[in-house]
């Protein structure tokens, strides 16, 4: 088999602890969710598991709130991820023209929000959409109408919370990716009489798309597994209209008690995400050019 | 001439917008926590604070449970950074300098394990703490928080470590340094900014826990803050909003003034790791 090599036991040793670390808490945890999807398995009575002929499953996919879900799950993500692109991408042009003084100071104050923790800015966000005294009622005079608590609204209140905290990294990602844009191809670009439309379409779009494929990919899985902001702000709710994935897999295995329809739906998610996934590093990769 | 003026103005404009819209509500959590009650549940609302009080401050520190959301997070945060530190700086080394047959597969496994939904995850590590009685343990929630942040650290790690250049390792082994020592003593040094930007990026991933501190404790005197925030001030119907702001200024302090002074190499980190390759 191949050459002999001697085993090197230093680089081993270096990898082992990390290794083991993720195959404790990852892979193995991976490994017992299928298998516990398979099974009849109660949080209340965690000793008594029978294997349930594929009831879980079977559950999950009769289950119409199921599809619903997945489907407010999507809206979610397509709203979040979309409007978070385009204003990180707005604000990122702007802060990378060179014109524009006190760029740093400008960055540094748009920034802040990333570091704000999740759960405030969930608590933050329903203080300025309480239907009483909140700032955005009082702004758009809305009354006492309540944004997050009506079904039509509802969503987008917990979409704008999550585009304010997540926009930040967005930004400072596409940010970086345009400064490495070559200025000499620019350069070139306006001696031949590129209009700045044309030099954005064919110069900087191109040199950008890597960083645009790993933010937007990353934003999307991200996003996808979304939990405080749905948890604290709406509860899922009103009549489940803000009921995303993590919230209805949470429901299921702890307010329900059925883990292993919880498991169930667990790989369901896991198993489209790796689908995704793929197809769309396989898309985007076609329309990367190296330099 | 005056076509470039507009243009500039605009662009000033909408800037200026954009950043007011986005630091006000930092602002205004500020401002809230320092408000008393009447004047929270005033219209038109005060947007200058006209009486400021330390009240609510005052009310969240003596209620007995916020300090010990706060001691609990800084214990999982800081465990939670050193381990992660030790692991990934011991995992990227390896993965900068050796080539071995299926290294890049294990590279992308680490990477690929950031997708796995932690909810999925978490009914599995649920069933197991429970039977290894892990629940309710500092131990369960530092293994959990360091699960997210290590793949995303060796990463970025391991990008600091290839700038690297191979002959300082080859000097060091000739002049007689042990291969461990050349890491600790000569190649760690140089990656220092490389540490501090991945201890910042998991004192930040743990510092905002929610998920774990919500399921895998249920013992008010274990939780952390931000779960220990939603099960404590927020209520059912009626919320002291005054004291709920002070316990969120609380918990966002420590990141924002980590950020105002280290915020270079805490953008260097974030950064390094999606534009290289």
């Amino acid at each position: 088999m191949g050459t002999k090599k001697k085993v090197n036991w230093f680089m081993v040793m270096l990898l082992v602890p990390a290794v083991a670390m993720l195959t404790v808490t990852i892979i193995i945890p991976v490994f017992v969710v299928i298998g516990m999807s398979f099974y009849h398995y109660n949080l209340l009575d965690m000793n008594n598991i029978t294997w349930n002929n594929f009831a879980n499953y079977r559950a999950v996919f009769k289950d119409a709130e199921f599809i619903r879900t997945f489907g407010r799950t999507l809206i979610y993500v397509c709203g979040t991820v979309v409007s978070q692109f385009f204003i990180g991408l707005g604000v990122a042009l702007l802060l990378n023209s060179r014109s524009l003084k006190g760029r740093k100071l400008f960055r540094s104050l748009l920034f802040l929000p990333w570091t704000i923790p999740s759960l405030v800015v969930a608590v933050t966000w329903m203080f300025i959409f309480q239907p009483q005294y909140g700032i955005v009622n009082y702004l758009l005079n809305l009354g006492d109408y309540s944004v997050l608590g009506s079904p039509k609204t509802a969503m987008v209140g917990v979409v704008i919370s999550a585009v304010w905290k997540q926009m930040p990294l967005m930004m400072i990602m596409l940010l970086s990716g345009l400064q490495t844009v070559p200025e000499d191809l620019k350069e070139a670009a306006e001696i031949d009489g590129a209009t700045g439309l044309q030099k954005f379409l064919c110069i900087t779009v191109p040199c950008i798309m890597p960083v645009v494929k790993t933010v937007t990919l990353t934003s999307i899985v991200s996003n996808f597994q979304m939990f405080v902001l749905f948890f604290t702000m709406t509860g899922g709710g009103p009549v489940r209209a803000t009921t995303t994935l993590p919230l209805y897999t949470y429901e299921t295995a702890f307010s329900g008690f059925n883990l292993g329809k919880g498991a169930a739906i667990g790989v369901c998610w896991l198993v489209f995400l790796m689908i995704f996934s793929t197809i769309y590093n396989k898309v985007l990769s076609a329309k990367e050019v190296e330099y | 001439m005056k076509k470039k003026t507009w243009r500039s103005i605009l662009k000033y404009a909408s800037i200026t917008a954009i950043t007011i819209c986005f630091v006000f509500p930092i602002y205004w959590m500020l401002l809230t926590s320092i408000k008393p009650n009447e004047a929270i549940l005033k219209l038109p609302p005060q947007f200058v604070p006209v009486t400021a009080t330390m009240d609510n401050y005052r009310g969240i520190l003596t209620d007995g449970k916020f300090l010990i959301f706060y001691r609990n997070n800084v214990i999982v945060s800081g465990v939670t950074t050193l381990v992660t530190l030790i692991l990934a700086v011991l995992a990227a080394y390896s993965f900068s300098r050796y080539r071995f047959k299926g290294s890049r597969f294990v590279m992308m496994l680490f990477l690929s394990t950031q997708m796995f939904p932690a909810m999925t995850l978490l009914i599995a590590l649920y069933n197991m703490y429970f039977r290894l009685g892990l629940l309710n343990t500092y131990t369960a929630l530092v293994l959990a928080c360091s699960t997210n942040a290590l793949p995303m650290s060796v990463w970025i790690l391991k990008g600091f470590f290839d700038t690297i250049s191979k002959s300082l390792e080859e000097a060091a082994y000739i002049d007689g340094c042990s291969k461990g020592r050349t890491l600790i003593q000569v190649i760690l040094p140089l990656v220092k900014p490389g540490i501090l930007a991945v201890g910042l990026y998991s004192f930040l991933i743990s510092w905002e826990d929610f998920l774990w501190g919500l399921t895998l404790v249920n013992k008010t005197g274990m939780r952390t803050l931000a779960s220990g925030i939603a099960m404590t001030y927020l209520g059912e119907y009626n919320y002291d909003w005054g004291r709920v702001m002070a316990a969120a200024v609380g918990a966002a302090v420590p990141i924002l003034i980590i950020f105002i002074f280290l915020q270079k190499y805490m953008i260097a980190g974030l950064t390094a790791g999606a534009v290289k390759e």
